[in-house]
């Protein structure tokens, strides 16, 4: 489960100062499959990087499961990431000159797992993705929604609490883009990880367990699209934050558009 | 760790091939330099010690004199039998001599074979058996080691031509030494003889090099010392022969210090190199280092791979540079033999043996640290990149970033020249050469870091000029200047480190030329000189017997001969100065008064004609602490000598000073009759040519001399000079390589990582001309910083060469000349190769797909 508590970050100084947040309270179920869009500029990418570790908050506190992510130091952000949060972007930072298996292995390899145990669990990624028969493949040597895949093997490999995806499809075409969003979702089922995904795809947004709007930094809505009592029991009885919550999701998905 | 050095670290090294060449490369031409020279400098020292000991034989102890090249009588090996404790003493003459036809030298050994003992002692064995001493009581004779006569395809019967002073001799080969024996087994070439027919050779009255004391079995050598002592006196000195190789070793000594700081030099441009390309490297590599970040690599890791790979390119890059090392020490041997020759008037046969493990080992250890150095300021900046910014390339905060670090710069580079001035004072109240090096080691260091800031400030300073000269894409460039000062800095730097370098290295060259010349020229400027035609390795020829005097003077046109006699190994004190005795043709006001520093000419120069007084040179007075009119104690073959100072004079004959005074005095009281040099001075009514003809006619009989029209003098100086300074010149060429490679790697890598940004202009509608127009703007500026810098850090250099270093170095006091044409073709390089650099990869740059470089990633 993450929980941001009243989140405030602003960037800049002076004339030049820009509210990223100003007071998003959040939380997010273990295994919900939680889609963010909003207007660019909204606060999106900030919300992510704070959750990575990568941004610090002005103000108001992050937790992932028990753990206040605000409290934490520069170093046990980093070893969250490479143990607990995995990190997808719009453009993919892969490794150009690693193969797809080198590059879902690399956060492996941090933590000395041995050699066998890294293998089966890269495989098991690289799988899970469907790109197994291109493990030996480099980035340069793939199109753009492969890649995209080894990055989120990559994200997977290490078994993580939780996803934190950034515009996954923005930097594809729409075919690709509907292909990576299908496989966030179908992760999202067999696992049951908890994942955090912007985007800006009205037809992905209707496929995930909520969605949620920010805009200028806020909330501004907040949409359950699948039954609440299928995600997590911890959240059971407390009150859906949005207007849309409990609808289903093809009507949401057209109330969205 | 090591799995990320592996899997990432590896890959980008082998990706960039030619920046791991380069990073390899700064540290092996570095490495290569600093164990070259270390190789050659433990040669130089124990080839003196070897070649000592071994022509010592069982002698423990010797008597010389005071000096080397000056001699003691040898009636003192015979009052010296009667020492107790002392089995036998030997006159010794142990001299190099040329043999006549080629340009190779016969060491002489002489000894007085009558003697019973002088077989046993020096282990002569004549091959098939014989006397040696009814051998060569033949004053003809002479015994050649068995391989000497091998590789000079001599056998029994046969002549060895060799040329002393008294001109050429014959000398019949009477017998071979057996190869076991131990002059024979040091494998030099020696011409062994009886003392006496030495003697006749080289001109020497009653005189020998040294008297070789063998104590008995049961005798102290110590209690045998300090009798000997007692009765020898002043007259000479008791030593041991390994302390003579010392006195030796120690002469040369700060010479090679000033060459090892000159490979520190090196090493130094190494490290820099290897800064530049980790800094080109991280900037290329920010992408893949915020990804790292991103998946959970900490910083230290970050760290420590960079640390890792410059580890890794340390080690291998330094143990090629000791293998190169040892290939220079062979290539560069006889180049530091003519310095040595040139500078200190010894022949150091100076052949570098193989790399061995401890020279290895260190120059291991030192270039593998010299990389890590390098890279740690490059390879923090790369693990403090925030993930996000790395990532995205946004410039958030960067500029505030830069101007803060460029008043750190600038606060370091003044701490280093606040060193450097300390240095000096201290070296020149200390007579410190290590505080020299420091000096000029921490001067290099500081223009480097001084060249951030200078950037900064130019790129403020030139804005208007730049916008007015080249409008929109002046801006553009000063616009880029200002925001990556540093990366700009490093391309400053590495064209003003080659451009001090070079001028440091010609300007000293030219003050030692250029002074030297003067002085020969307008000193020693008789129309013609007659001289030996072999000389020790060095410009000083060969003694000759000033009987030819007299042949030469009656020469038809000619006005009057003066005579020149340098004793280059005269021992004052501890130090190996010169004793030049002069003719009293040089001492006239009219010639001698303008090199006079300190003293009246007219008072001084009659009293030093008598022989009344002695003149010092002006690095004698201050290297030795002799001021005018002190009294100066000598040692002579004729006991002390104790005459005032009457003057300090100019003088270029010795590195460590010189004593001047008169030829009579010399003659005298040194015993020694012999000359360097005739200066024949002519009346101007005959032609210049015929006038030569007649002179080479008077002296045909004597085929080992020669006789240079004035120009020819100067010349043969120059060339002597020009070999002197090869050493530091192939030095200089291998750094500027290294750094011009440097130069265009900043460049290239610079325009390269800025493809991203020119797509983003030319999206927004700049053509590639203007793109490449501001490149060429930016890189404009650039290289005239460099170039100012690198002429103001040279000059500075090289003034602190002349003025301070080298006098503590090595002893010369020169006047600085500046080398405007070696300064001019160098900027005139660095700017052409900077221009390349620049051009090439600008063009390239903006002329790719936008679309592809803004998707690249
Ligand atoms: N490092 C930063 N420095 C300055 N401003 C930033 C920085 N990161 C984000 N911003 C600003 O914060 C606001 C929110 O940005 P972001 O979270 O990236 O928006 P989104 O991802 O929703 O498009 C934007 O106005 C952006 O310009
Ligand atoms: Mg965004």
């Amino acid at each position: 489960m993450i929980r941001f508590k009243n989140v405030h970050k602003t960037f800049g100084a002076g004339d030049n100062q820009v509210c990223a947040a100003q007071g998003i309270d959040l939380e997010i179920p273990v295994g919900q499959l939680c889609g963010i869009m909003g207007p660019s500029g909204s606060g999106k990418s900030t919300l992510l990087h704070i959750a990575a570790g990568l941004v610090d908050a002005d103000q108001g506190s992050v937790s992932i499961g028990a753990r206040d992510v605000s409290r934490m130091t520069a170093e046990e952000l980093t070893l969250m990431r490479r143990r607990e949060v995995g990190v997808v972007f719009q453009f993919f930072n892969l490794l150009p000159y690693l193969d797809a298996r080198e590059n879902v292995e690399l956060p492996l390899l941090l933590d000395a797992i041995n050699t066998d145990e890294r293998r089966n669990r890269a495989t098991k990624a690289l799988e899970m993705v469907g790109l197994l028969h291109r493990a030996t493949h480099r980035p340069p040597q793939m199109s753009g929604g492969e890649m995209q895949r080894v990055a989120i093997a990559r994200a997977l490999v290490i078994s993580p609490r939780l996803v934190l995806a950034d515009e996954p499809t923005g930097n594809l075409d729409s075919a690709a883009g509907r292909q990576i969003i299908s496989l966030l979702r179908d992760i999202n089922d067999s696992t049951g990880v908890t994942m955090l995904v912007v985007t800006h795809d009205p037809v992905w947004a209707a496929n995930c367990d909520r969605v949620v709007r920010l805009v200028d930094g806020l909330v501004s809505e907040d949409t359950y699209l699948k039954p609440r009592d299928s995600v997590d029991s911890e959240t059971n009885g407390r009150p859906a934050v949005a207007e849309t919550g409990g609808k289903n999701g093809r009507k949401a998905a057209t109330a969205l558009q | 760790m090591l799995r990320l050095f592996s899997l990432v670290s590896l890959r980008e090294l082998r990706l960039k091939p030619g920046r791991t060449a380069l990073m390899l490369g700064g540290i092996v031409v570095g490495v290569s330099m600093v164990s070259a020279i270390e190789l050659l400098n433990r040669e130089v020292v124990e080839q003196f010690r070897d070649s000592m000991e071994n022509a010592s034989g069982r002698a423990e102890l010797q008597l010389v004199a005071p000096g080397t090249d000056s001699r003691l009588p040898d009636e003192l090996a015979y009052d010296l039998a009667n020492v107790s404790g002392v089995k036998t003493a030997l006159p010794v003459i142990d001299a190099s001599v040329p043999m006549a036809d080629s340009a190779s030298r016969l060491r002489l050994f002489a000894t007085d074979f009558t003697n019973p003992r002088a077989e046993e002692t020096y282990g002569v064995t004549i091959v098939g058996g014989g006397d040696p001493l009814e051998i060569l009581a033949d004053p003809g004779a002479a015994l050649l080691p068995e391989q000497t006569a091998r590789r000079l395809s001599l056998a029994v019967g046969d002549t060895v031509t060799v040329s002393g002073a008294i001109g050429r001799q014959q000398f019949r080969v009477a017998a071979l030494l057996a190869g076991d024996g131990l002059l024979a087994a040091t494998g030099e070439d020696f011409l062994v003889m009886d003392i006496m027919a030495a003697q006749r050779l080289l001109a020497l009255d009653r005189l020998v090099d040294r008297v070789d004391i063998v104590p008995f079995e049961d005798a102290s050598v110590a209690d045998i010392k300090a009798l000997l002592g007692e009765a020898v006196g002043h007259k000479a000195q008791v030593v041991t022969p390994y302390g003579r190789g010392n006195y030796f070793a120690n002469a040369v000594s700060s010479f090679q210090v000033m060459v090892f700081s000159l490979s520190l030099l090196a090493l130094l441009t190494g490290m820099f190199i290897v800064y530049s390309a980790v800094s080109a490297s991280v900037v290329s590599r920010q992408r893949a280092i915020g990804t790292l970040r991103a998946v959970g690599v900490l910083r230290r890791e970050i760290m420590l791979m960079f640390a890792a790979e410059s580890v890794a390119c340390g080690v291998v890059a330094s143990t090629i540079g000791c293998l190169v090392g040892a290939l220079l020490a062979r290539l560069l041997s006889s180049q530091l033999s003519g310095a040595m020759g040139v500078i200190f008037q010894v022949r150091a046969e100076i052949t570098a043996s193989g790399l061995d493990a401890g020279v290895a080992l260190k120059a291991i250890g030192l270039g593998t640290l010299c990389s890590l150095v390098a890279a740690l300021l490059p390879a923090w900046k790369a693990a403090s990149l925030h993930p996000l910014e790395a990532l995205d390339d946004r410039p958030s905060g960067r500029e505030a970033l830069e101007g803060s670090q460029s008043r750190y710069f600038s606060l370091a580079a003044a701490v280093l020249v606040a060193l450097v001035v300390a240095c000096i004072i201290a070296e020149v109240k200390f007579r410190s050469i290590m505080l020299g090096n420091i000096a000029s080691t921490a001067w290099f260091l500081a223009f480097i870091l001084a060249s951030v800031p200078a950037v900064s400030w130019l790129a403020l300073r030139l804005r208007p000029a730049l916008v007015h000269t080249f409008g929109l894409a002046g801006r553009m460039a000063s616009e880029s200047l200002a925001r990556s000062s540093r990366r700009s800095a490093v391309a400053v730097a590495a064209l003003a480190l080659s451009l001090a370098t070079t001028i440091t290295f010609a300007g000293l060259f030219l003050s030692f030329e250029r002074s030297i010349v003067g002085y020969v020229g307008t000193f020693m400027d008789g129309d013609f000189s007659v001289s030996s035609r072999h000389t020790r390795g060095g410009w000083l020829e060969e003694p000759i017997d000033s009987a030819i005097l007299p042949r030469v003077e009656t020469v038809p046109g000619v006005d009057r001969v003066e005579t020149l006699r340098l004793v280059s190994g005269y021992q004052y004190g501890a130090a190996r100065v010169g004793l030049l005795a002069l003719s009293d043709g040089f001492f006239t006001v009219d010639h001698y008064g303008p090199w006079f520093v300190e003293g009246t000419a007219s008072d001084a120069l009659p009293a030093v004609r008598k022989g009344a007084a002695v003149l010092v040179s002006e690095n004698f007075s201050r290297l030795h602490g002799v001021e005018l009119g002190q009294q100066l104690l000598m040692n002579t073959a004729e006991g002390e000598l104790d005459l005032p100072v009457v003057g300090i004079v100019v003088d270029y004959t010795s590195d460590q000073g010189a004593i001047v005074l008169a030829s009579r005095l010399y003659a005298a009281q040194w015993r020694d009759p012999t000359v360097n040099r005739l200066h024949v001075y002519t009346s101007s009514s005959r032609e210049p040519a015929a006038m030569r003809a007649a002179l080479v006619h008077a002296v045909s009989d004597r085929e080992d001399l020669k006789v240079l029209s004035l120009s020819s003098l100067l010349e043969y100086h120059s060339s002597h000079v020009r070999r002197a300074f090869a050493l530091a010149g192939s030095l200089e060429l291998l750094m500027l390589i290294v750094t011009f490679a440097g130069i265009v790697d900043v460049l290239a890598s610079s325009v390269n990582d800025r493809r991203r940004e020119f797509a983003l202009l030319s999206v927004v509608g700049a053509d590639s001309r203007l793109l490449t127009r501001s490149v060429m703007a930016e890189s404009a500026v650039l290289i005239s910083a460099g170039i100012c810098l690198g002429i103001f850090g040279g000059a500075v250099s090289a003034w602190m060469w002349v003025e301070f270093h080298w006098t503590w170095l090595l002893g010369w006091i020169l006047e600085l000349h500046f080398p405007w044409q070696a300064t001019a073709r160098a900027a005139l390089l660095a700017a052409v190769v900077a221009t390349l650099a620049t051009w090439g990869p600008a063009r390239t740059a903006t002329r790719v797909d936008t679309m592809e470089a803004l998707r690249s990633d």
